[in-house]
């Protein structure tokens, strides 16, 4: 992931600098490294995608084949994984992909709202206890899913919420997420506090500092959150293992985990297929999104 | 706006958010209708071909008996494990769960688990042998009945044998030497494109428990104890060892790749030895693989000490408020033809032998091919039930495998530090 948001901008911006100057010398030789630099980077890029490459390619053969045959040559083109692996669990795929969407739309909502709240509150407000307060927030990242998990299943028990999309939507909206508190509060921090001060003696409470000036100022930060929230939640299993149980409530890292056997064979071929279509979104969401996101980490902290 | 206003909005924005989640909530376990009728849940580890038979069997059922109704939850072998756990630590566990023999003791103890000997009417016992019911008892108390079976087994790739002009040797008298030269003379017509032997042997707990049982001894006894000496254990080292000095496997390195992998892509499935370890279930799982047909060998010097591995149960949840419906369930899931001609042997070959011999002739020849493994063996005592915490057992017998394979540690070293491991393991357990 690391290495897709990084590259972008470094290698367009550097290409076109270097492309400028090449246009003006036109030298054979710059010519020649031009290309051997776009050589070494295709490569480098085919190998990166070299594991997307061959699960699409492997979702397009039968499964026994799967494993016989690494090579990403198709000697003909087999559809059937996606037809079957589309019905073969107790519900259509598309049940686990509209799931997986509440759980995701609900959860970038959730954190929206609370996340940029809370950020408001450290970066803002003056209150007792602000930085023992902002210290515990940061630790809480550190705490492995796995140590909450009981006395969290415990609680949503007793509530009867196991088995909604509650569990692993109402945390967001508590702004459980720290890594999103601590994005926005350093973005905030970069904002000028003149306009606040400005908004104050206009007479804006906090609310409306926040909603009117604060807010239409941090949509990088905001589109950043939205995106990682996206990725995150759709690519999580844990929680949703945990808190799903009936399979109407399945999300797409569960169907997907559900062609899988140790002792009687894996089901690859369907697997891949669905995993292919599971990345769809992600992709999409990444292309449209990826110019925010971009923009949304390079300013936060970095003024 | 004034504070107290803005405490008002809070609270009230609060309230409405916890209503509308209320309102769209929904409570799990065992219910009781008004009308009489019972809601039971359930749930097991396995892939859609697997899910596809079982809620067949759960139709079947519930046409049987109206006034159950089943409500099925699957996820896979790990996440299983992880989601039952939590489950049980909030003591909201499944009524109906399929349970692995390594996690029955461990869950036995716990007091998770219905006694199924207090529901004895609702059981037709009758086909199986004593060893299958032994199995399923902890401290004496019958918690589960086995789904199915299987059985430590070689399998041989006849192809390969035929292209190296060697015969498929009688694996009714063959020994643990024969076995080591067969395979390496494998090995040398191979040349490098195929090898006599690779397979999980030495790294899983079938391969080790079945040698251990033909010196005359036991992993562990039947009070949770690790049983086994440091001579045997040694000795199963030490045949590793030989196996792969003498070139009868791949290299140290390509053997140890090999391990942890999905059974279609083992050596046996991808076509690069000519004979692997496996449970003889496996078999139409690895011929689909593969590709070649293939074919079930006994170990050397394996009769009178063979032994049936459940390959899962049917457990019930103690805290159900319904205990005939769960035993009713069980009863047809490892009882009836019904559930037999839906299932056949997906989930282990039948330990009912009635049942067993009831879907015999709707077998595939392959699958027969199992089951007719499995009739011709020579049983020996049932292997007594993993102590808690015994789930640990292959993580670390793996880890000392590989440093014998490796020539890191002596065979005698590896035993004494695995013995060692394993008993603090289940001793903590």
């Amino acid at each position: 992931m690391t290495t897709e948001l990084r590259t972008p901008p470094r290698v367009s911006g550097g290409l076109s600098r270097r492309a400028d100057r090449a246009l003006r010398r036109a030298s054979g030789a710059a010519r020649g490294r031009r290309l051997l630099r776009h050589v070494l980077l295709i490569l480098a890029a085919v190998v990166m995608l070299y594991p997307v490459l061959w699960m699409v390619a492997a979702s397009l053969r039968p499964t026994d084949e799967i494993f016989r045959d690494p090579s990403l040559m198709l000697d003909d083109v087999d559809l059937s994984n996606y037809s079957d692996g589309w019905s073969a669990l107790s519900h259509p795929f598309g049940v686990y992909l509209l799931n997986s969407m509440i759980v995701v739309i609900g959860s970038i909502l959730g954190n929206l709202v609370s996340c940029s709240l809370a950020a408001y509150a450290f970066a803002r407000l003056d209150f007792r206890g602000k930085r023992v307060w902002f210290a515990i927030m940061l630790v809480s990242i550190m705490l492995p899913v796995h140590v909450v998990i009981v006395p969290q299943y415990f609680i949503y028990s007793e509530l009867h919420w196991v088995n909604t999309f509650i569990p692993l939507i109402l945390p967001k909206l508590l702004a459980t997420d720290a890594f999103f508190i601590f994005l926005m509060v350093q973005f905030i921090r970069g904002i000028p506090r003149q306009l606040d001060e400005a908004a104050r003696i206009d007479g804006c409470g906090h609310l409306r500092i926040f909603a009117q000036v604060l807010l239409p100022l941090m949509v990088p930060a905001l589109a950043t959150t939205a995106i990682f929230t996206f990725i995150w939640v759709w690519s999580d299993f844990f929680t949703q293992l945990i808190f799903l149980t009936k399979p109407e409530k399945y999300t797409v890292p569960l169907a997907i985990r559900a062609f899988m056997d140790v002792s009687s064979g894996t089901n690859w071929g369907p697997m891949f297929a669905m995993s292919v279509v599971s990345l769809v979104p992600v992709f999409l969401v990444f292309l449209i999104g990826q110019r925010f996101l971009v923009r949304g980490i390079a300013t936060t902290g970095g003024k | 706006m004034t504070a107290r206003f803005r405490r008002t909005v809070a609270a009230s924005a609060l309230a409405a958010i916890a209503v509308l989640l209320t309102a769209c909530a929904d409570t799990t376990g065992s219910t009781s209708g008004e009308d009489g009728t019972i809601t039971l849940t359930m749930t097991w580890w396995g892939n859609d071909t697997r899910l596809k038979n079982t809620r067949a069997i759960i139709d079947a059922f519930e046409q049987a008996h109206p006034d159950i109704t089943i409500e099925p939850t699957y996820s896979d072998y790990s996440g299983y494990w992880d989601k039952l756990a939590t489950q049980t630590a909030a003591d909201d566990t499944p009524d109906i769960m399929q349970m692995d023999e390594i996690y029955l003791s461990t869950y036995a103890q716990q007091g998770v688990l219905l006694d199924l000997s207090a529901l004895k009417d609702q059981f037709d016992l009758s086909g199986y042998p004593q060893s299958a019911i032994d199995s399923g008892s902890v401290d004496g108390t019958l918690y589960a009945l086995a789904s199915g079976a299987a059985s430590y087994a070689f399998v041989a790739n006849p192809g390969l044998f035929q292209k190296a002009g060697v015969e498929v040797p009688d694996d009714t008298t063959w020994t643990w030497d024969d076995f080591l030269a067969l395979t390496k003379q494998l090995s040398e017509k191979g040349g490098g494109d195929y090898y006599g032997f690779a397979s999980s042997f030495g790294y899983d707990e079938g391969s080790l428990r079945l040698w251990l049982r033909e010196q005359g001894e036991t992993l562990f006894d039947a009070d949770g104890k690790v049983a086994a000496s440091e001579d045997a254990v040694a000795s199963f080292f030490d045949y590793l060892t030989q196996l792969v000095k003498n070139g009868s496997t791949p290299p140290a390195s390509t053997l140890q790749e090999g391990q942890g992998v999905g059974l279609s892509e083992t050596f046996l499935a991808t076509n690069r030895v000519a004979v692997g370890s496996f449970w003889n279930s496996q078999l139409s799982a690895l011929s689909d693989a593969s590709g070649s047909p293939l074919q079930l060998l006994m170990l050397p010097e394996s009769r009178g000490s063979d032994y049936l591995k459940p390959s899962s149960f049917w457990v019930g949840s103690g805290r159900t408020d319904h205990p005939e419906a769960v035993a009713q369930f069980i009863d047809f899931m490892v009882n009836s033809d019904e559930a037999a001609d839906i299932q056949l042997t997906e989930r282990g070959i039948p330990l009912n032998e009635d049942v067993r011999a009831h879907i015999a002739p709707k077998l595939s020849e392959v699958d027969r091919a199992a089951v007719e493994y499995m009739d011709g063996l020579e049983l020996g005592d049932a292997e007594p039930v993993t102590p808690p915490n015994g789930s640990q057992l292959v993580p670390i017998l793996s880890r000392y495998a590989e440093q014998v394979v490796f020539g890191k540690l002596s065979p005698d070293e590896a035993a004494a530090g695995f013995l060692r491991e394993l008993k603090d393991a289940v001793a903590n357990g």
